[in-house]
């Protein structure tokens, strides 16, 4: 029967961690949640061991095992407690990434881990949007280091007054943790609903159960490729400080029904903001083993999907940074770029199953001044796929996240879009095409800081198997008749009636054109 | 003699009212010419027919295939891309393969016109008459079927869109405004919305011509999304209201029922072929402004209605880690389930079939044998994967197709704040008796009616609904300011007014319901809150009730303004007559849990009012099916309806 059970389990499980992120999604402030979905629910055991994940963001996903892994032993849990952090070196991704943990107790036994983590639109810092070039920690905002937001049912008061006063629009922030407060809440309460109704010990059974379950799954991809290694290295343009290419390296080892995902000799950590905390580099390693599982059907993601893969990473290095390093792009761009890294070296083992690179930047905006913080990204377009075209002016890999209406935006901030389009012929040819990127143009009504953080400036999307590149990326800020070619990472102060254009990367194509 | 007729995929369900006896039948459709298969219908039946509300799949399935029309796009200069550029966003995040929506207007016919409204409503740079002649010229060298206009910023300022239709009327081709379809903000709900609208048109123009030249001397009354009828010159005007009108029929349906019983709070609960529907009715019928159609959103208020992919025809089969998996593929009507006798899928009709809940010969009112051997030899390729008896997999079917039921009712009710304790299920659909009892105990749902019509239920719906007409406003209004807040209401109300004369209506017939889209300032969703003296109070209620918090001290706004024009109900009395009995009585075997029980068969047509009886019991009627499990007590009320309870529930005393 466990055949059957495995099934409805499975739907119970996901069906609490999806209406935590509904809870949180509809009742939030921050654009970045309530608009573009940039946050991420799940549900641990008590062993701290991922359980369900509502499919929101796949840069939250393997971190958040990380950030369990880390928090566990660090306290003495109680009913009623919740813990808060945003630290990139314990688990975390990038300071604006809020993350909120609360465990569930049953008859004074601890039964499992809720965790909400949600992109705030501000987290202090030099910057408005705490999303900027940076060369430390300290200048992207403020670190909160795993402490008791609730302690034992009651609020920490005097922290939470502390925090949110240091971020701009402190209401907001509030109105956001309290979304992620009533979203863990809810979990919590289905979570009774279910020990009452099958009992604890079913469900801790059932639980291991599903993560054998999708352990197999997961090993059975892994085993279709040929048992040898596979190398393959991409470079990030630059740190946003200096001009210098920094490699990432991967060596890919499949041993049967295991895999080795070796980081070892990537670059040394770098000054500017593009070092990736290790729970980063992990996610995209997930991301797209998922992703290739995806191809056998769908499996319920959990901690079984992650048993058959060892990733290897070297401290203090661009894919496993220590503090005080910023790292404030690690998360939207670095991620990107470890995802193409993989896709490289995976093209040799699953031809038939991989796509040439994607637009490989999230083409991040923050614009803001003293009292407001604005911050979106802009998608690209999508490697070519073995049989499929790219698609175009979309999302890939580790964002999912959607645009702001322009009416939204214009009605909110000081911004007018002129223009928002497909960046026609961008795509790389090939027998399949990559997909064609976006142009976004920004008219400012106001004088405002504006930072990006961007990509594939310099390297372009690579194609595979004789497919040709994507086109590179374009920041260009006009000013009067003055046309100025902006680098791919700047943070700068921008007049009323400046226009900023930004064009981002095409994806690679696939297969050589016949 | 007033009539409704309900056109779906697979049949034409026709309900009428013949000196208050209510009367229903049921045709195959013919999807190739849908109007086909009603005019044969009313030749059969061969009566005076004065009104005629009709729900129709035309628009839907138009769409859904991508059979509309060929339509030009045209938009502010620089968002030409809007329809292909969505909300940037992939529709599945761990899939390399994944493909977008598929498109339904090309990319050659979208313009983009030199204009600009600002976000206060200013014009920025005026419309040339010079742009529109370029325009013009553009479509006469490229000629469409229909036009849609969506500017950004119009909805606050329509004069640009007003402009160019006034102009463009000249191609003799309707034009489809956004002001007009939908002012609210969202540039892109808005343009898919309208983009919609003008895709569907020349079809619903069409179809609708044929039906009237067919039925010269009737009223013909068209359902829409929302729940009510409108008059076919509107259903010509915005065909897009016309989508998901049957599912709509059923719902309103079970409002009538639901006051019939004297009840406030009911959830439908449809379960068809492919799909089942559900909605949650609290006092009124629900609407959503979040409806997708095929990957596009249509933003008119819709009936929020919640779809699963589980129904009668969803596909079983065992994944690659030896789990069972019920659907979203389903059978559908054409090969069907294996019983029907075209092939071996396992389905959860089979399901049902190898479990003896349903009756081979009794399908279709004995029309159509089902083919139980092809059943059983289908699930016990299964069984085989499974290690499990035949038996067991079929219950396994069965279970997990109602978790994913009971996972919709979930996400009406209690992900709501409701609690299912306190409302009633009411079933039709073929295929919903079969589940209903084991998800009413899921959920603590305290009674189940299922009306004798189950099988024609949205056909019953169209026939009592009322006219409906929505109407809104994007206002941008701090809560607080109450003046212009009133102001702003009788403005639309007072333009609702004047439209709903000229359809010829009169006005002292009309309802007027006000709606106000509120949320806290700085949130993305707002919340549909019904306007009452103290609709801030009543929005911090709701808000508390969703989400589980409220925040005092933040400033509130009114984003958008609703006016709901209802006209009056059809309130005449209805029966339905006593039918022959199609089953002696007798005893089948059926599978539960428990291992094989032996269950009376009872034709519901042998059944007296008042009378009551006790589960297990299999009920049979021509179109649907009704498994009584052991802990239900079923009574037969007014018209052969049947109310069952759950045994142990403390009301089975005062039943």
């Amino acid at each position: 029967m466990k055949a059957i059970e495995l099934e409805i389990f499975n739907h119970l499980f996901s069906a609490i961690a999806e209406e935590m992120g509904i809870v949180l999604r509809r009742s939030s402030f921050s654009p970045n949640i309530r608009e573009r979905c940039d946050f991420s629910c799940a549900i641990f055991d008590e062993k701290g061991e991922l359980v369900s994940q509502a499919s929101h963001i796949p840069v939250h996903l393997g971190a958040m095992p990380e950030t369990m892994k880390n928090i566990l032993p660090l306290f003495n849990w109680k009913s009623g407690d919740m813990i808060i952090t945003n630290d990139p070196f314990c688990g975390g991704t990038h300071l604006p990434d809020i993350t909120l943990i609360k465990p569930v107790f049953y008859k004074d036994n601890l039964s499992f881990f809720l965790i909400v983590r949600a992109h705030h639109a501000d987290i202090g810092g030099k910057y408005a949007g705490s999303m900027a070039v940076t060369t430390h920690i300290k200048e992207e905002g403020i670190l909160i280091e795993p402490t008791y937001l609730i302690k034992e049912g009651k609020l920490e008061e005097n922290f939470l007054k502390k925090l949110i006063v240091k971020l701009r629009n402190p209401f907001e922030r509030e109105g956001d943790l309290k979304a992620q407060i009533a979203s863990l809440v809810r979990g919590e309460v289905r979570l009774n609903e279910l020990i009452k109704k099958y009992g604890i010990f079913k469900l801790q059974e059932i639980v291991e159960e599903l993560k054998n379950y999708s352990q197999r799954a997961m090993e059975k991809i892994i085993e279709k490729a040929p048992p040898e290694e596979y190398s393959f290295t991409d470079y990030l343009d630059d740190d946003g400080l200096e001009e210098k290419d920094i490699p990432i390296k991967v060596k890919i080892i499949f041993k049967g029904k295991k895999v080795i995902v070796d980081f070892s000799e990537s670059a040394s950590q770098v000054k500017g903001c593009v070092n990736a905390p290790k729970a980063v580099t992990h996610s995209a390693v997930y991301y797209v083993f998922l992703s290739l599982l995806n191809t056998l059907g769908e499996y319920p993601i959990n901690q079984g999907c992650f048993r058959p893969i060892e990733i290897i990473t070297k401290p203090a290095t661009i894919v496993s940074a220590t503090y005080p390093s910023a790292v404030a792009a690690g998360n939207v761009e670095t991620s990107q770029r470890i995802v193409d890294v993989l896709l490289g070296a995976l093209s040799k083992a699953f031809p038939n199953l991989i796509p040439s690179a994607s637009c490989g930047t999230m083409n991040n905006i923050a614009i803001g001044n003293e009292r407001i913080a604005y911050y979106e990204t802009i998608g690209g377009g999508m490697g070519a796929r073995p049989g499929k075209d790219g698609l175009s002016g979309v999302h890939t890999h580790m964002t999912n996240t959607l645009n702001t209406p322009v009416e939204a935006l214009e009605h909110d901030y000081p911004v007018r879009i002129e223009n928002y389009a497909i960046r026609k012929k961008s795509g790389g040819e090939g027998k399949y095409r990559g997909g064609d990127g976006l142009i976004r143009e920004y008219i400012f009504l106001d004088d405002l800081s504006v930072t990006i953080l961007s990509e594939r400036r310099k390297h372009k999307p690579f194609g595979l198997f004789g497919g040709k590149p994507g086109k590179k990326g374009e920041n260009i800020l006009i000013r009067g008749k003055e046309k100025i070619y902006l680098p791919g990472k700047i943070n700068l102060f921008v007049k009323k009636r400046d226009k900023l254009i930004i064009k981002t990367p095409g994806g690679g194509g696939w297969g050589e054109r016949g | 003699m007033r009539a409704s007729i309900d056109t779906g995929g697979t049949f034409t369900d026709f309900v009428y009212l013949e000196n208050g006896i209510l009367k229903y039948k049921k045709v195959f459709s013919t999807p190739k010419d849908p109007s086909k298969a009603i005019l044969e219908v009313l030749y059969q039946v061969n009566k005076n027919l004065d009104v005629l509300i009709h729900g129709s799949t035309v628009g839907t399935n138009a769409f859904l295939e991508r059979k509309g029309a060929k339509i030009a796009f045209i938009t502010t200069s620089g968002f030409e891309d809007l329809l292909f550029i969505g909300r940037q966003a992939r529709p599945k995040l761990y899939d390399f393969f994944v493909e977008k929506p598929r498109p339904f207007v090309l990319r050659e016919n979208c313009y983009g016109v030199k204009e600009r409204i600002s976000a206060k409503g200013e014009i920025i740079r005026p419309l040339k008459t010079s742009e529109i002649k370029r325009i013009l010229k553009r479509l006469k060298e490229n000629p469409v079927d229909s036009v849609a206009v969506c500017f950004i910023n119009s909805y606050l300022n329509p004069v640009h869109e007003l402009k160019i239709k006034k102009e463009l009327s000249l191609l003799g081709i309707p034009i489809s405004i956004s002001f007009e379809v939908l002012p609210e903000f969202r540039e892109f709900e808005r343009a898919s919305t309208t983009a919609i609208n003008a895709y569907l048109l020349p079809v619903m123009g069409n179809y609708l011509k044929k039906l009237k030249k067919g039925l010269p001397e009737v009223k013909l009354y068209i359902q829409q999304s929302n729940g009510g009828w409108m008059t076919v010159e509107e259903a010509e005007k915005f065909a897009s209201h016309t989508i998901l009108s049957g599912p709509a029929g059923g719902v309103s349906g079970a409002f009538i029922l639901a006051k019939i019983f004297n009840k406030s709070k009911v959830i439908s609960f449809d379960m068809g072929g492919t799909s089942t529907d559900v909605c949650l009715i609290d006092e009124r019928i629900p609407f959503t402004k979040e409806y997708i159609l095929d990957g596009f959103p249509l933003s008119i208020p819709v009936i929020d209605i919640h779809t699963v992919g589980a129904g009668g025809g969803s596909i079983a089969y065992v994944d690659l880690g030896g789990v069972l998996k019920v659907g979203p593929e389903s059978a559908g009507a054409d090969p069907g389930p294996a019983c029907y006798g075209k092939s071996l899928i396992p389905t959860v009709t089979d399901a049902n079939l190898v479990l003896g809940r349903l009756l081979p010969d009794a399908f279709l009112g004995g029309k159509f044998k089902l083919r139980k051997e092809r059943a059983l030899k289908a699930i016990s390729l299964l069984s085989q994967k499974l290690g499990l008896s035949v038996e067991e997999t079929a219950l396994g079917i069965i279970r997990i197709a109602n978790t994913i039921m009971s996972r919709a009712l979930r996400r009406v009710s209690i992900e709501r704040g409701h609690n299912p304790k306190d409302f009633a299920l009411i079933c039709f659909g073929g295929a919903g008796g079969l589940h209903a009892c084991s998800l009413s105990k899921e959920l603590g749902i305290k009674e189940i009616i299922i009306p004798k019509f189950a099988g024609t239920f949205s056909a019953f719906g169209l026939l009592f609904s009322p006219p409906l007409k929505d109407f809104s406003q994007t206002v941008w209004l701090e809560a607080k300011e109450n003046k212009k807040l009133l102001n702003e209401i009788e403005r639309l109300k007072n333009s609702a007014l004047s439209y709903m004369k000229n359809l010829g209506f009169e006005l002292d017939n009309l309802l007027f319901e006000v709606f106000l889209d509120m949320r806290y300032k700085g949130q993305g969703f707002e919340l549909t809150i019904p306007y009452s003296e103290d609709y801030i109070e009543a929005f911090e209620k709701e808000h508390e009730k969703q989400f589980g918090y409220k925040v005092s001290q933040f400033p509130i706004e009114v984003v958008t303004l609703r006016v709901r024009v209802k006209g009056k109900l059809f309130e005449d009395n209805w029966r339905i007559e006593k039918e022959e009995n199609f089953y002696p009585p007798f005893r089948t075997k059926i599978f539960t849990e428990k291992g094989w029980i032996e269950v009376p068969v009872i034709d519901w047509n042998s059944l007296k009012i008042g009378e009551k009886l006790k589960g297990p019991a299999l009920i049979v009627e021509k179109f649907t099916t009704l498994w009584v499990e052991e802990d239900f007590q079923v009574k037969v009320d007014d018209n052969y309806t049947l109310r069952l309870l759950d045994y142990e529930s403390d009301r089975v005393r005062n039943f």
